[in-house]
């Protein structure tokens, strides 16, 4: 509970440094960062949405350990399927993984993109996702700002 | 002197009804034409009382001869259990629905198994396929297809054909000995009317013939060939359902994934 409360308050930190000079992130045209949110989130006109958020875990593992695991459940247990993965790094040359997914929400084709970050128990994710059509339009733009990330 | 006559009669008397009463006395004297015998199984204790202790009278035609297998219905036959369970004809039917994440890999998989199994697929409905397999591997087709992905629902059928199969084999024995009868009468028969007659009884014996020996086909092959069908369902149609169901055992992956974006943000 104390930890799970030390990765928020450090991820509102790093955040709000992040605004204070800059942004977290710099955001692909089209998006709107959204102010009443603890997270940082971002949205389209056409309902693409930008999340990047922090938890902890009380497992340490490596980075190719928690990506693993993550396409295991994306795959097995949730049904999408992969449709490309990559390596990506932070700002800040944090080594990270990117995984582009396709699946439905709700009977809708989407399309999913998650960065994945592991700073010890911490695991850094920045999740974008938008109908199938949207989300072809604007991955690129979206992976391309992962770079961007002050992690 | 009189009473010792009269005792003599009456020790007579007794003894012939104790005779009349013996099965055994009465089962070799009884009247059992060539038909009749044929068609009693080679059963060890064809006449031996039930526990009611009614004897089973040998019929006098062949319109009431005990059949094949009637006898040993009623009175089964001392055999071993295995040698009994070996005789049992039992159709196997199963339903299977599987939550797969590729159906139609699914599909070609199952196909591919079930030609290596010797089976063949009878039919397929979008993503519901039904199978004939031998029944031998109908429990490592169910074994195949429970790792295939998540089973949502599994039911398994046996029914038990013994009866039925005994019942064809005795109408058909029936209808074949009738069949013959006819012919027989057909080659004496010297009457054109008489000739048409019998030549019509026969077309409508041999087509009984035929039925039954189709449907005794049948049979076989629904006992040779179990039959199992399997929807395979994507499991894309409902990941929230899925997650909900089976969720991973590392608490942060459960709150990531594009269902929690749309939901939760």
């Amino acid at each position: 509970m104390l930890r799970a409360l030390c990765g928020r308050v450090v991820l509102a930190a790093v955040l709000a440094a992040g605004t204070g000079c800059s942004s977290f992130m710099r955001l692909p045209d089209g998006f709107l960062r959204l102010g009443d949110k603890d997270d940082f989130q971002a949205v389209t006109g056409d309902d693409a949405r930008l999340w990047a958020r922090e938890f902890y875990d009380p497992n340490t593992a490596s980075l190719g350990f928690w990506a693993q695991a993550l396409q295991h459940e994306f795959v097995h247990q949730r049904g999408y399927e992969v449709v490309a993965v990559g390596d990506i790094a932070s700002k800040r040359r944090t080594a990270g993984v990117w995984i582009e997914c396709a699946t439905h929400v709700g009977g809708e084709r989407v399309g999913y993109l998650i960065g994945l970050w592991v700073d010890g128990n911490f695991i850094r994710v920045v999740e974008f996702v938008a109908r199938e059509d949207v989300f072809a339009a604007r991955v690129d733009a979206v992976r391309q700002t992962f770079s961007t990330v002050r992690w | 002197m009189r009473s010792l006559v009269g005792l003599f009669v009456g020790l007579a008397l007794l003894s012939a009804a104790c005779e009349s009463n013996n099965p055994l006395r009465r089962e070799r004297r009884a009247p059992i034409e060539p038909v009749a015998r044929q068609a009693v199984p080679p059963n060890p204790e064809p006449t031996k009382a039930p526990p009611g202790g009614v004897v089973q009278e040998p019929a006098a035609g062949p319109a009431a001869t005990p059949a094949p297998g009637v006898t040993a219905e009623r009175y089964p036959l001392p055999k071993s259990a295995p040698a009994a369970a070996a005789d049992r004809k039992v159709v196997l039917a199963g339903e299977l629905k599987v939550e797969v994440s590729r159906p139609d890999e699914a599909i070609a998989g199952l196909r591919g198994q079930v030609q290596g199994w010797g089976g063949h697929v009878q039919r397929q409905t979008d993503r519901t396929v039904v199978v004939r397999l031998p029944a031998a591997q109908f429990d490592a087709a169910f074994q195949w297809l429970r790792g295939s992905g998540r089973v949502l629902t599994e039911s398994q059928q046996a029914e038990d054909a013994t009866e039925e199969a005994v019942d064809l084999g005795v109408r058909v024995d029936s209808a074949k000995k009738a069949r013959d009868r006819l012919l027989a009468i057909l080659q004496q028969a010297d009457k054109v009317e008489d000739t048409l007659k019998v030549e019509a009884e026969l077309r409508r014996t041999t087509e009984d013939v035929e039925r039954l020996e189709g449907r005794q086909r049948a049979l076989a092959d629904r006992v040779a060939l179990a039959t199992l069908a399997v929807a395979f369902q994507p499991l894309v149609d409902d990941p929230e359902a899925t997650r909900q169901k089976r969720p991973s055992r590392f608490a942060w992956i459960n709150r990531v994934g594009a269902e929690r974006v749309v939901e939760d943000f």
